[in-house]
């Protein structure tokens, strides 16, 4: 009954963050998204004409802060809604084994992601 | 169902900027800045923003059906939450630009 | 004279070990609901088929079936609501069938009593001291989840349900939190670990199907994530508070 107890618990809280990855995604990923994927290769504003990848805004550590915050958010989000999609039609059936894979992704992902931006970051000032 | 598959195109954005950032703090900076520029990825990217913003949208209602606020004698219905949020957004999404590039 | 007919399921297991369908024709008028022509067909076609009613107003909750495969109550479905003059009615999903329109509701009475709903206090006053009163705004923060009739078909629309038959339900929890925000109850302590366990709200992935079939407005589904929150406030505050925050 503990183990189960703490289970429970335990997805009280991932349930906590994937809420607080829906705001993230929801509030920082749409400028994200523009300014990475479409206003830099465009040449749009804010970047009209300018080359300069500083647009990475990962020179600055608000920079690195704001795309460490809003990619790990929006990947902890999408996954963990995903999960529940395929759980919806069945799929997750075979349910330990997909959510492992799930949280797997998250987890290297997020740690790959706070290690290039903090320590192999090559435009963030020598800390 | 269109709005948990959405969620799909949200991690996997994540996934292809974190494996584009490998390639440029591993030394290549020139291939992260075709990825992006690559059409293909420029697709893709629109794709993800349409489908990011229809999540943000529908989380903003889902956040007025769920946590409805009072002012005074009146409960906030959830489209005036949306019509709030949205503008939030907005005002956020200028404020990260003006703080991270503009200035 | 206008006819319908009605494709319904029988289902005998006496007889034969699968479900078929049965066609019926019957009058067809403006004001008839889908009960309307089940009770002429079992008044004049065929006396043996059978199916659960009782006050035909939709507050009792008995009727449920699949009508076109959605979930509804049949006394509260015109005929005319539907696409053409040929409509199927099926037992409610999710259930198990014991005879026809007849589904066994076990489960889901269980999951009813499962999650106390009565008032819970630390301690009764007694009647001398009058009783216990409630503002009409602490009413209205769970009236609406005490309009449930235990209809089911919030059970019948989950998909979640369908697939796990342990999770708790739309119906059960927003039943748990009518009471978990009554301002009379003190039973937190009680409810809180029959929702928040894992068969408990965190199975819902928010289709919210339950909530566009309810008959009666009660919205499980705001139910259902208001209680996530809870659960999830609650785990944070035992971690970072474990002994204190009472």
């Amino acid at each position: 009954m503990r183990e189960a107890h703490k289970v429970a618990r335990l997805h009280a809280i991932l349930w906590g963050i994937f809420s607080l990855g829906g705001m993230i995604a929801a509030f920082l990923l749409p400028v994200m998204i523009y300014l990475t994927g479409i206003a830099y290769p465009l040449g749009l504003w804010p970047f009209n004409g300018s080359r300069d990848p500083s647009f990475l805004v990962t020179g600055t550590l608000l920079g690195v802060l704001f795309v460490f915050v809003t990619v790990a958010g929006s990947l902890f989000h999408g996954i963990f809604r995903f999960q529940s999609a395929l759980t919806e039609v069945g799929l997750l059936r075979l349910k330990r084994g997909l959510e492992a894979v799930g949280y797997l992704i998250i987890f290297v992902g997020i740690v790959l992601l706070a290690y290039y931006l903090l320590v192999l970051n090559p435009s963030l000032p020598a800390l | 169902m269109i709005r948990e598959w959405t969620s799909l195109f949200v991690a996997l954005f994540s996934l292809v900027y974190i494996y584009g950032l490998s390639l440029w703090v591993t030394g290549s900076r020139s291939a992260f800045l075709n990825l992006l520029k690559n059409p293909a990825m420029i697709a893709f990217s629109f794709i993800a923003l349409i489908f990011t913003l229809y999540h943000a949208v529908t989380w903003f209602y889902l956040l007025g059906q769920v946590v409805p606020m009072k002012i005074g004698k009146t409960t906030s219905k959830p489209w005036q939450a949306l019509a709030v949020n949205l503008v939030l957004l907005i005002v956020v999404s200028y404020l990260v630009i003006w703080l991270l590039v503009l200035r | 004279m206008d006819t319908a007919t009605i494709r319904v399921t029988r289902y005998r297991p006496e007889k034969g070990p699968e479900p078929f369908f049965q066609e019926y024709k019957v009058p067809y008028r403006n004001d008839m609901v889908v009960l309307d022509a089940l009770n002429y067909i079992k008044a004049n076609l065929d006396g043996t088929l059978t199916y659960r009613w009782s006050c035909r107003m939709g507050v009792c909750g008995s009727c449920g079936a699949s009508v076109d495969g959605t979930p509804k109550l049949t006394c509260a479905s015109f005929l005319h609501e539907f696409k053409g003059r040929t409509i199927t009615v099926e037992p409610l999903p999710n259930f198990p069938i014991i005879k026809d329109l007849v589904v066994n509701m076990e489960d889901f009475m269980q999951k009813l009593v499962k999650v106390k709903p009565w008032i819970i206090r630390e301690k009764e006053t007694p009647p001398e001291q009058g009783e216990y009163k409630q503002s009409a705004e602490e009413l209205e923060r769970y009236q609406q989840f005490s309009s449930c009739i235990n209809c089911m078909l919030c059970y019948s629309a989950c998909p979640i349900y369908g697939l796990n038959e342990k999770f708790l339900g739309p119906a059960a929890t927003a039943l748990a939190y009518r009471y978990i925000e009554d301002s009379r109850d003190q039973g937190k302590n009680v409810r809180f670990p029959i929702v928040h366990e894992m068969e408990g709200v965190w199975e819902c992935t928010l289709v919210g199907e339950c909530s566009v079939v309810c008959p009666k407005g009660v919205d499980p589904m705001l139910a259902i994530q208001k209680t996530k929150i809870l659960g999830a406030t609650n785990a944070i505050r035992s971690i970072l508070m474990p002994r204190g925050g009472r």
